[in-house]
């Protein structure tokens, strides 16, 4: 397009062209299903597919039935839990990535996403031979004679902390590099000139400035937990039956497709909720430094 | 990036695009759903032979998962679900009924299976011809538990808390479950439903597990994680082919029967395909075969005559199901599923 | 910490706690190969043996290779859809001239809302009003969606982080949108665009649950794992495909980074 014709389309018809293929996609696959889900919480189940007739008791079902919001409230702790671990686990490891790489940086870096390249559900199976009753860390335990009993790690809530924390080291690893590997050195001497001692210079100056890759990291982890039901299924057992679960269920084996659509609907509502409250505390707090 | 990368880039994606769009376009194919497992040619030895590479399979683990899938739109030649659900398919208007006519072995499977009440379609006609059945029990480390009382009150036992499993499906759990409270788990009202549901409620804390992933089932109770478990006569075999002291409970309540079979989907592209498979897989090459590989039994009779009977008696499958059947129950379709599953699914998560 | 203590190491404990981190991110990883050559169908441990019988059984299984290609094909096309929509829409929304820039970036990123089951439902129920069915055009089509988030905040990241002096510069000197776009930004957003491939790329080989919903006749290897789950004769082999993948990514990423240590060289020798 030579500029002379681009001066008579001018700006305006670029804009239009660059915004169009994004406003497609974006309508037809994300807004579209979510019409789709949003129409079908609010439909009888007469077991058709788009069902007949409008009424809110899927709604009602969900938000005043104690058990789904005893599921939901247990998928939001086991989230935020799974979300605490992975990201203080993984902050220390950016860290000394970070500020002690020098020239292994994309070494360790790459060392910490390999696992990430195999198969998810291997690495849930892998999990499952670790933690099960004669695996390997009952067996290390029995051996270094700390227990009498194997103790019973696998399907437990914690057993999906504890795979999930894994499985999301690398998503909460990187963000959190990026952030501190963008904190000026100078600040950092800065710090030391001015007296600070080392641990001081941590907290005031590089923990506040990393909050945003801190923040990333967690929303990377916490979102995609809350809705997942293949890692509870596998090492959770029944106590860790999660809103995912749920779901998944209503469209299979209790074929009330409305309302899963309704238990969706209020699963992605308190999920949208939760990102706010930390999007709103994010910018109360995080503007300090 | 450079320019002829960014071409070379956009090539690629338009032939991955296109391939993975063609990848899936083959007309002149037989679309046959069904069981992750059952795609193996030596079933179809016959149908093979006279249609080379004319048979396309799609896999579910669940034939609930199978139903969404249908019910959402998905449209195969071919189902494979299993007798409990017939019902819930035919209502949703998804199949069509089969011509026993034109299957040449339709004699030659067992009466029980050809006179099951919920198949039939009249005129001669059935919605689902049946093909291969088992049997679920509880099967328990024989060592590890001390010679337990023949009932399925084994996975109500407290002593074994936390070491047990039960299988993750509408019609096994809470079928058992309904046995044991005196409820008929084909038909109950409201009452019954509760009586079902406490029951369920009492046993979730002793459990490690609702599940079907066998898998992990069966190393489970070779390890000794677990005691007990509630299983499909396949993984009997399994263990004690390796060793394990295990032992397939025969409860005085009864084990479970299940029987799947072939359903032809309405508006299935290609009706004359499918026959001819049908009538492929119910060949005794075919039953035997299934017998042998799987240890599930065969719906033909002539299959399972073939098998040489010491592998029925290692397989612990009766020659002849019509005898078996005198004392399991066999998993029909349970008028209350879907409010039995709604139930189930609270219970589980701990409502 | 004071530029004295990074250049003198890291403090012990620090190390100490990378190491113990490696070897909680490795240790699980490690049984994948070493049950794969375990003579036995179970994977526990005492080892029974030492055996290649999985590889080969793998070599000679054409559903799973089947579904390896899938799986890569459908990884391919994903990350390609998804990286270009991902552009288009970071890009426009970073230049503000377009009112549907911002709403448009916004519901792109709506996705991670979405739990994977009920996305897999709602396109499943979309893909066959369409005609298309369960199918691997279908699968992209769900991680392109499932993707495109990951794609927009990649980009947008980097495209926002672009000086704006640079494109005026540029256009200042006569040059029109389309040829900035194409000689100054494109470029310059190289690396975040190759994230975005990478990172999409990954997500899609890897996703499980809107595959399961997607999948017609031809699986994904997700799927194909989860439908061998069922059977404990074959896990052995998944552990061995397993295996097989974990080399191919160690010597794919090695490769690229053979790369880009030859072009930074060439590229310093030239300036030399």
């Amino acid at each position: 397009m030579s500029s002379e014709a681009a001066a008579r389309h001018g700006p305006r018809g670029f804009d239009r062209l660059a915004a169009a293929p994004g406003a497609v996609v974006t309508a037809t696959l994300v807004l579209l299903p979510l019409a789709l889900v949003l129409v079908l919480s609010v439909r009888v189940n007469d077991g058709t597919l788009v069902a007949a007739r409008f009424t809110l008791d899927n709604l009602a079902g969900v938000v005043f039935d104690p058990l789904y919001r005893m599921v939901l409230a247990r998928s939001l702790a086991i989230a935020a839990l799974v979300t605490i671990a992975t990201v203080a686990a993984a902050y220390p490891v950016a860290y000394a990535i970070a500020f002690h790489g020098g020239r292994h940086k994309a070494l360790l870096l790459f060392l910490v996403s390999l696992p990430f390249w195999t198969s998810y559900l291997l690495r849930v199976f892998a999990w499952k031979i670790v933690l099960a009753y004669n695996g390997v860390l009952n067996s290390a335990l029995a051996g270094l004679g700390l227990v009498g009993a194997p103790i019973g790690l696998i399907n437990t809530p914690g057993a999906v902390v504890l795979t999930l924390a894994h499985a999301y080291a690398a998503f909460a690893i990187l963000p959190i590099y990026v952030a501190l590997d963008a904190v000026p050195r100078s600040l950092i001497e800065g710090a030391a000139d001015l007296g600070a001692r080392p641990w001081t210079t941590f907290t005031r100056v590089v923990l506040p400035l990393s909050m945003p890759g801190v923040l990333s990291a967690a929303l990377v982890v916490f979102v995609p937990t809350v809705g997942d039901y293949v890692t509870p299924a596998l090492v959770g057992g029944p106590s860790s039956t999660m809103i995912g679960s749920i779901i998944q269920s209503q469209f299979g084996k209790a074929n009330d497709w409305p309302f899963g659509a309704a238990v969706s609907v209020v699963a992605m509502a308190v999920v949208a909720v939760a990102l706010l409250l930390v999007a709103a505390a994010d910018r109360r707090f995080g503007r300090r430094a | 990036m450079k320019r002829s990368m960014l071409i070379g880039l956009a090539a690629a994606a338009a032939a991955a695009l296109g391939a993975a769009g063609s990848a899936g376009a083959a007309d002149d194919k037989l679309a046959y759903f069904t069981w992750s497992g059952y795609e193996l040619p030596e079933f179809d030895g016959a149908f093979l032979g006279d249609h080379p590479g004319a048979v396309e399979f799609s896999f579910f683990g669940d034939d609930d998962d199978a139903f969404a899938k249908v019910k959402a739109g998905f449209r195969p030649d071919l189902a494979h679900p299993c007798y409990d659900k017939i019902a819930r398919w035919q209502k949703e208007g998804l199949i069509q009924p089969i011509d026993t006519a034109k299957i040449k072995n339709w004699g030659k499977i067992f009466p029980v299976f050809r006179d099951l009440p919920d198949i039939a379609a009249g005129d001669g006609k059935v919605w689902m011809v049946p093909w291969d059945w088992g049997n679920t029990s509880i099967l328990y480390r024989s060592d590890l538990v001390d010679k337990p009382e023949a009932s399925w009150n084994l996975l109500w036992n407290p002593t074994y808390g936390g070491r047990m499993a039960t299988i993750d499906a509408v019609h096994d759990t809470p079928v058992v479950a309904a046995l044991l409270v005196g409820v008929d788990p084909f038909d109950m009202d409201e009452a019954g439903l509760k009586k079902v549901e406490d029951k369920l409620r009492e046993q979730r804390p002793l459990l490690s597990a609702y599940t079907t992933d066998m898998t992990s089932v069966e190393q489970s109770l070779a390890s000794g994680e677990l005691v007990a478990a509630m299983t499909w006569n396949a993984s009997a075999t399994a263990l004690k082919k390796q060793g394990v002291p295990v032992e397939f409970m025969k409860p005085k309540e009864g084990m479970l029967t299940w029987a799947c079979g072939f359903v032809l989907m309405k508006d299935a592209a290609h009706p004359d395909l499918a026959y001819d498979f049908i009538n492929s897989r119910l060949d005794t090459a075919s039953g035997k075969y299934l017998v042998e590989a799987y240890g599930y039994g065969s719906a033909s009779s002539a299959a399972m005559g073939a098998v040489p009977a010491e592998t029925l008696q290692q397989l612990s499958l009766p020659a002849d199901p019509n005898e078996m059947l005198k004392t399991t129950i066999f998993t029909g379709p349970m008028k209350q599923n879907d409010a039995i599953a709604k139930m189930f699914e609270k219970v589980k998560a701990g409502g | 910490m004071s530029a004295g203590a990074s250049r003198a190491g890291p403090p012990r404990l620090l190390a100490g706690y990378v190491v113990a981190y490696l070897v909680f991110l490795y240790l699980p990883m490690v049984l994948i190969p070493l049950f794969s050559f375990n003579d036995a169908v179970q994977a526990a441990f005492p080892l029974k043996g030492f055996t290649l019988g999985w590889y080969r059984a793998l070599a000679a299984n054409d559903s799973l290779k089947g579904a390896v290609a899938n799986s890569l094909l459908v990884g391919a096309a994903s990350a390609a859809a998804a990286t270009a929509c991902g552009f288009a829409i970071a890009y426009a929304d970073v230049r503000g001239r377009s009112r549907l820039a911002r709403p448009v970036a916004l519901a792109a990123r709506l996705p991670i809302l979405m739990p994977g089951v009920i996305l897999g439902i709602a396109l499943l129920v979309l893909v066959n009003l369409v005609g298309l069915g369960p199918s691997l055009p279908a699968v992209v089509a769900g991680h392109v969606v499932f993707c495109l988030p990951i794609a927009v905040v990649v980009l947008r990241a980097r495209l926002a982080a672009l000086p704006r002096s640079l494109e005026e510069a540029a256009m200042d000197l006569g040059a029109d949108e389309w040829t900035t776009l194409r000689r100054v930004v494109l470029p310059l957003a190289a690396p975040a665009v190759a994230s975005s491939l990478m990172l999409t790329f990954i997500t899609s080989f890897d996703e499980f649950i809107v595959a399961f919903f997607l999948t017609g006749t031809e699986v994904t290897l997700p799927i194909y794992i989860w439908s061998q789950l069922r059977f404990p004769k074959s896990l052995p082999s998944v552990m061995a495909l397993g295996s097989l993948i974990l080399l191919a990514s160690v010597l794919v990423v090695a490769l690229a980074e053979w790369i880009r240590r030859r072009a930074g060289a060439e590229a310093a020798a030239a300036r030399s």
